[in-house]
């Protein structure tokens, strides 16, 4: 949700190496990342630290476990929840990109695929297959999947 | 002739004189491979409120280091500090740390430092002041590397970092936190100047 982005941001990690000179923290071992409602897991966070502070992070998985990305949506009790083999986090743009085996679930919408952005100011989410990209495990024949619940009289929009 | 008293007085003299430094010498020879056993823990020197300043090779002063108490073992070449300040120019920041005690060991190739041991690094364009506080900390200050196996909390700029032992590498100028680490980024305002 929108308050999100001016929280603190909390990291736990078995180990971090911290590079002073190009300013990157390097997170292994069970990382958790928390800010506000925003949680983002992974076995490794790369996180680059521009001149106020948090700048952007990168989580990766390891083969048997995915990165996830959670966080609540704005006015709604319901959480966006994703997970991919990499999941590169861009505070000041509040975006964040799913790579390979992408699987991000709102409520009841669903959206597979190669590639997904989720833009947390619109709530929006892109699901591409980069051309020539092997098809993922997750959809077997390479296409995008998405279930996009109807919306009954509610005012909720979701494109 | 027989020489009369006169003339054998400084014959007398010398005599007497050869005895005694024959005697002292061997007393004092006789001292030392005496109290070799004692030397095991006695200090050979010990200096109070000192003030020690080092130089680099092209004059420029390295490190000054003040301590309450310095004492020296000889036969274990371990130098004692009893509340150690050093204050070291690295690179034209300045570093400050200090402990309630430290130990020298050979000839400074190693520096233990125990209780309340805390650094300072002077912040620096571009990069924030970093503060380190842990109970001990191993100095090895000729390859610049630093470690310890006690907590640490680590700070640079708003940056809050916990962790259960620390590795730091100065040449790479590389830190690494181990065990549960916990770090804290603050949010400063995007509007900040």
């Amino acid at each position: 949700e929108r308050a999100d982005r001016n929280q603190p941001v909390n990291i736990e990690a078995n180990r971090v190496t911290v590079d002073d000179r190009n300013k990157v923290h390097v997170f292994e071992g069970d990382v958790v990342l928390t800010q506000g409602t925003l949680v983002i897991k992974g076995a490794k966070l790369v996180v680059t630290q521009g001149a106020d502070g948090f700048q952007s992070g990168v989580a990766t998985g390891t083969d048997k476990r995915l990165a996830t990305f959670r966080q609540k949506r704005e006015a709604s009790s319901e959480f966006v929840e994703g997970e991919a083999e990499r999941i590169e986090y861009d505070s000041r743009a509040e975006r964040a990109r799913l790579f390979n085996q992408a699987h991000v679930k709102s409520g009841a919408d669903e959206v597979r695929g190669h590639y997904i952005e989720y833009d947390a100011l619109s709530e929006n989410y892109l699901v591409t297959n980069q051309p020539g990209s092997s098809p993922t495990k997750a959809t077997g024949d390479g296409r995008v999947r998405a279930v996009i619940q109807p919306k009954n009289s509610t005012n909720e929009s979701t494109r | 002739m027989r020489p009369s008293i006169q003339q054998l007085y400084p014959v007398i003299a010398l005599l007497v004189l050869a005895g005694a430094t024959v005697w002292l010498e061997r007393v004092t020879r006789g001292d030392d491979t005496q109290s070799a056993s004692q030397l095991r823990r006695e200090p050979d020197f010990t200096a109070e409120q000192t003030r020690l300043i080092s130089f680099d090779r092209n004059g420029r002063q390295h490190y000054e280091l003040l301590a309450d108490k310095i004492t020296h073992y000889p036969l274990s070449s371990i130098t004692e500090l009893d509340k150690p300040r050093l204050r070291y120019d690295a690179e034209g920041r300045e570093l400050r740390v200090s402990a309630r005690t430290g130990e020298v060991l050979n000839e400074g190739e190693e520096v233990r430092l125990a209780g309340d041991v805390s650094v300072l690094r002077a912040a620096a364009p571009g990069s924030p002041e970093m503060t380190f506080a842990s109970q001990s900390l191993k100095v090895w200050p000729d390859d610049e590397r630093a470690e310890t196996g006690d907590p640490v909390v680590l700070t640079q700029g708003a940056t809050t970092a916990h962790a259960n032992g620390l590795k730091s590498d100065n040449i790479f100028g590389t830190l690494e936190l181990i065990g549960n680490a916990r770090v804290n980024i603050p949010r400063t305002t995007r509007t900040s100047p």
